[in-house]
Formats: structure tokens, sequence, C-alpha cells
């Protein structure tokens, strides 16, 4: 049976070489990739366009797709990825509280592992204020979490297990 | 790396082709991907620079 590894997504530097990660384990053994997006219902249908949403879900498909190309051709730059071993990559879209909405999708595909990267302080995504994964959305991640929980942060390349 | 000297949407054949990475399924929840040869034309048409893994 296949693991099934929950990444849950930001449009960060840090996010796209955690799918690189993921996708050099699939190649390895047996995995299945959840890319999961998590939005603010604040955000979505505040703006004054028709932002509605099945809106927020398509963009939020579509960068996920972005980031998920962009990782594949970084891995197969490096050596040779073999797609049809990697095989479908699941995508999931939620809308709300992001450490709840996390914790209900590990159970809900019986996730055997999470992996998240969070940007370092030196990383440019982090003054951006491109991220949501504070310290304790992540610390109270760990301590509800079903399964394991891998963080990464920028320019470390090992994953440090909490 | 393929040694197909076709470019796999326009069938043009030619010896400057790259290797491109495309996205197969059309479903909102799943991304299959695989690998395509195309031509240097069908790349700027169907904007598939960032695509591109290196030569064919």
């Amino acid at each position: 049976m296949s693991k099934k590894v929950l990444i849950p997504i930001e449009y960060t530097f840090i996010t796209q070489r955690t799918i690189e990660y993921a996708l050099s384990l699939a190649q390895q053994d047996d995995y299945e990739i959840y890319l999961f997006r998590v939005a603010n219902p604040k955000v979505v249908g505040r703006s004054v366009r028709r932002d509605t949403l099945s809106n927020a879900l398509e963009r939020a498909m579509d960068s996920m797709d972005r980031l998920l190309m962009r990782a594949i051709v970084e891995v197969s730059k490096e050596g040779e990825l073999d797609l049809a071993q990697v095989g479908a990559i699941h995508k999931r879209f939620s809308v709300g509280d992001l450490v709840t909405e996390i914790l209900k999708m590990a159970g809900n595909i019986s996730s055997d592992m999470i992996l998240m990267g969070v940007p370092s302080r030196e990383d440019p995504d982090y003054e951006k204020g491109q991220y949501n994964f504070t310290g304790s959305a992540i610390g109270d991640l760990v301590d509800k979490a079903p399964c394991s929980v891998y963080v990464r942060k920028t320019f470390d390349e090992t994953f440090i297990l909490l | 790396m393929s040694e197909q000297t076709i470019c796999y949407f326009c069938g043009f054949s030619s010896d400057k082709l790259f290797k491109v990475v495309t996205k197969l399924s059309k479903t909102l929840d799943t991304s299959t991907f695989a690998y395509r040869v195309a031509c240097p034309k069908c790349i700027e048409e169907k904007d598939l620079q960032e695509n591109i893994v290196g030569d064919a």
C-alpha cells in the first residue's frame, strides 16, 4: 500500500523545494503526494470583484500546478526523473483555519506524513510576509497531528522530524 | 534524453528540439505530467519556456 504524503502549500520557494523532495521520494518508493492549499476565509470573497469560492478554488489549483511544474522541471534538470514512476499527484483545497484544515485533511486521507516548507528569517519570502506557517501554527499542528510532521527551513537541506 | 526528432505538438521535424514537461490530466483535483519534445515555435506559442528541462 502506498504511503501518503501531505504537503500544505504556500506560494513560497521553500514549498517548491519541499515538493521537489517529495518527488524524489515518490520515485524511490510507493508514495502518493497530496498538495493542499488552505485559503483564509477572510480573503475569499472580500474582493470587490466577483471573487467567489469557485474562483478561489481555480486560482489555487492553477497556482499549485505551476508550483508543481516548476518543481518537476528543477528535479528533472538535476537528474533523470521518471514521471511515470511518480504518477498522479492529488490537489486539495479548503477554506478555513490553517491548522484545523490540515489536521482534518491528514485524517481524511490517512496521511503517513506531513511535509512542510517554512521560510527562514533570511528568506526573501519571509520578509514579504507571504507565509502563514508561523511557529505557533506548526507547534499546534505537531501536537495534534495523527502522523509525523517534517519541517524544512530555507537554506537547510535537512528535514526536522517534529 | 529522448532521441525523438519530431515536435509532439506540430509534427515539425528539426534538429533543435527541447524536452519539456507538460500536464496530462485536465481534472481539477489530480495532476499527471509527462515529458514531450517540442520545437521553439510551439514553445513560444504555448508559453512553455518555463517548462524546458533540456535539449531533446
